[in-house]
């Protein structure tokens, strides 16, 4: 009974081990553990070669990578950065290339993190590694960027049509990747709050921001993230990004400017006509360029909403800066037509609807020939209605009075043939 | 203009006057009536001159019409399909212009050879209106209605023709003096007192262009092709017949002016019926009528 009871303890004892040690093993234990300072080969708990603990040496804060160019990127990675972003998942599911460990292509020193005894090292200075696979750190990140379209596919293959894409087409390593506008590892929702869109693309557009910042839309964007106003992705699109350079941007933009300017609902919080879009389509300029917008592909050579407006600078046609305010207007025709004089600017109704108020001639021209022309060729049809009726029925015999009509000019005694 | 006053005045009225002519009036009367060949009788309705300037004006306003209506009505499927075989709105814009040019000239030259025959010649144009117009044209639905058994008689151009005429005529001064706004709209704000002319211009350029285009549509394709088809403007020529049914009145002048000259008699008084004829039997003219009654008559 006695060695019955230490075979009991015997057992229990190894299976709170045996657990233990499974758990211990089979679990993801990157961020299971408190980042360690700094880690020394005691201190690792799970062997790396096994297990990927990643943290196990990238918890170190003074890991640097240096590159042959002598660039060098911090190797730390801390993951109280993550926040609440859903990021937080394996490194591997992005650091693709860097599941094996060693490392692919990686100094042997790394070895010496843990092994230094092997080295000869006394496992001081073991934070500086030398990267040879990769020419600099942004090798890596367009690297990794890749691993991006796993998850986000649509998103990714919207990018491929960017502008942003074209320019890394061209050769320049710099425009921008998924991470240079999302960010890392610390990756939350972009539009959070509303100013952070504008606050990205200043990143390296910080001129164009400057200018909207001062527009109309910027500072309602800037003064309580109004939710109303246009950031720089409303036009120029998030991932698919297309520059005024793009044929058909241009072409577009009427609708781009004319989807929120005709929503009454919208416009009216702010007592904005939704007219404009209408009397621009009516007008000389409205007419031809949507014209070249349904033949696609075409050089639009007319004013579209802001080449009057301005683009990055619109302002409120009150306000004394915009193009469009009185004063400046003659300077804004002269643009495109050299020798508008001063009445030129009157030639654009400002939007309106021609009424009496405003331009009663234009009105009464207007409202004269919608009444005229169809009370005219209504009159026609009337009269020649009456003349084919009589006629029809002269010809198939069914009015004898038709036959009055020639016996008529003989009784006027008119000579029948010259004498 | 005196024919309502005469009928009011008169019981009997007249259905003919006599007048003088001038000898001139008379050779080129005789001149238009001619014989073919084939020994029928015609007469010589326009000049090679007018037979062109219809062409020249179909050829342009067909052009305008079609590439400006194409450029209005852009988003339909017609106005779409003719930018597009014209290449883009900007070159139909430059064939439209071109025709213009065309139209433009052509009209200037109409308007020097009015004001050669009026100043040169002496040479009055029939095309004026006159009161008879109004009168022929109530006479004349009247008659389609059945009000009346007469017909009205006419002369060289009816009421119908010259309502065509003098609409054209609007129509060029309209669509010239708009168009040349919208071509030039920089220079003419700095001579025309205000910018708004140009948003004018450009509604009734569009406006008077719907109408011109259904006018011509009904009217003239109705007067000219459907009803019987006159193809006087194209060959010059009108058969006896259909000037006896169609300008009675010229007709009977061209006859009296040839008989004089075959005559020999001159100076020579003819006679020369009027346009209505009463509604009871007319009675035979006997009574000197004076010369100024017809003032708006037959004078070639």
């Amino acid at each position: 009974m006695k060695q019955c009871r230490w075979f009991v303890f015997l057992f229990t004892g190894i299976s709170v081990l045996g657990l233990g040690l499974f758990s211990a093993v089979s679990a993801r234990p990157i961020f299971a553990q408190e980042p360690t300072p700094t880690p020394t080969p005691a201190q690792t708990t799970v062997n790396p070669h096994q297990t990927n603990d990643c943290l196990g040496c990238h918890s170190n804060p003074d890991m640097v990578g240096v590159f042959a160019n002598g660039e060098t990127m911090s190797l730390y990675y801390d993951p109280s950065q993550h926040g609440d972003s859903k990021h937080i998942q394996d490194c591997r599911d992005c650091h693709d290339a860097q599941k094996e460990y060693p490392h692919n292509g990686a100094e042997t020193k790394s070895c010496a993190v843990c092994h230094a005894e092997m080295f000869g090292g006394d496992g001081q200075n073991t934070s500086v590694f030398k990267i040879q696979t990769y020419q600099d750190q942004r090798a890596v990140n367009m690297e990794i960027n890749n691993s991006c379209q796993k998850c986000h596919e649509e998103n990714f293959t919207e990018t491929t049509d960017s502008e942003h894409t074209r320019i890394l087409a061209r050769g320049n390593r710099f425009a921008p990747i998924c991470m240079d506008c999302h960010g890392s590892h610390y990756i939350t929702s972009p539009n959070e709050p509303r100013t952070n869109v504008a606050e990205i693309c200043s990143k390296c557009h910080t001129s164009v921001y400057t200018t909207y910042e001062s527009s109309v839309h910027g500072a309602a964007l800037e003064a309580d993230s109004n939710p109303d106003v246009p950031t720089c992705n409303n036009c120029h699109g998030s991932h698919k990004v297309a520059g005024p350079t793009n044929e058909n941007f241009r072409a577009d933009s009427i609708t781009l400017c004319g989807n929120c300017h005709v929503d009454k609902e919208l416009m009216g919080k702010y007592g904005i006509s939704t007219n404009v879009f209408q009397t621009y389509l009516d007008d000389f300029h409205g007419r031809t360029v949507d014209f070249f917008r349904q033949s696609r592909g075409v050089n639009i050579t007319k004013a579209t909403c802001y080449d009057c407006h301005g683009i990055h600078n619109i302002q409120a046609p009150d306000n004394e800066l915009s193009s469009v305010y009185p004063a400046n207007l003659q300077e804004t025709c002269r643009q495109c037509h050299p020798d508008a004089g001063i009445t030129f600017p009157q030639a654009w109704l400002s939007h309106y609807s021609p009424t009496w108020d405003d331009t009663p001639l234009l009105y009464a021209v207007t409202t004269f020939y919608k009444i005229f022309v169809p009370v005219l060729i209504g009159g026609f049809l009337v009269y020649i209605a009456i003349d084919a009726r009589r006629r029809i029925a002269d010809k198939f015999g069914k009015r004898p009075v038709a036959a009055n009509k020639h016996t008529d000019t003989n009784k006027t005694g008119m000579p029948d043939e010259k004498a | 203009m005196k024919k309502p006053k005469a009928e009011k005045a008169m019981p009997k009225a007249p259905a003919a006057i006599k007048r003088y002519i001038h000898y001139r009036d008379a050779v080129d009367a005789a001149r238009r009536l001619r014989v073919a060949p084939d020994g029928t009788k015609y007469v010589v309705r326009f000049s090679l001159g007018q037979r062109v300037e219809h062409f020249i004006l179909i050829f342009s306003f067909t052009t305008l019409a079609i590439t400006g209506l194409s450029q209005s009505f852009y988003t339909s499927p017609f106005g779409s399909l003719i930018l597009t075989i014209l290449g883009g709105i900007e070159s139909t814009r430059q064939v439209h212009h071109a025709a213009a040019f065309v139209f433009g000239i052509q009209s200037l030259y109409h308007v020097a050879v009015f004001i050669d025959e009026a100043f040169v010649h002496r040479r009055i144009s029939q095309m004026f209106p006159a009161w008879s117009d109004i009168t022929d044209a109530v006479q004349m639905v009247k008659f389609n209605l059945g009000l009346t058994k007469h017909h009205p008689r006419f002369d060289r151009y009816n009421f119908e023709e010259k309502a065509e005429y003098w609409a054209l005529v609007w129509g060029t001064i309209a669509m010239g003096a708009t168009g040349i706004i919208q071509w030039f709209p920089a220079q003419l704000t700095e001579i025309l007192p205000a910018g708004w002319i140009i948003p004018v211009g450009r509604a009734l350029h569009r406006w008077e262009a719907i109408l011109a285009v259904l006018a011509i549509l009904t009217w003239h394709f109705y007067h000219s092709v459907l009803k019987t088809l006159n193809l006087s403007i194209f060959n010059g020529n009108m058969s006896i017949e259909q000037m006896e049914e169609e300008h009675p009145l010229e007709l009977a002048y061209l006859q009296a002016a040839a008989a004089a000259i075959h005559n020999k008699l001159w100076p020579v008084e003819i006679e020369i019926p009027l346009g209505h004829v009463p509604e009871e039997e007319p009675a035979t003219v006997e009574e000197e009528v004076p010369m100024k009654k017809n003032a708006e008559g037959s004078a070639q």
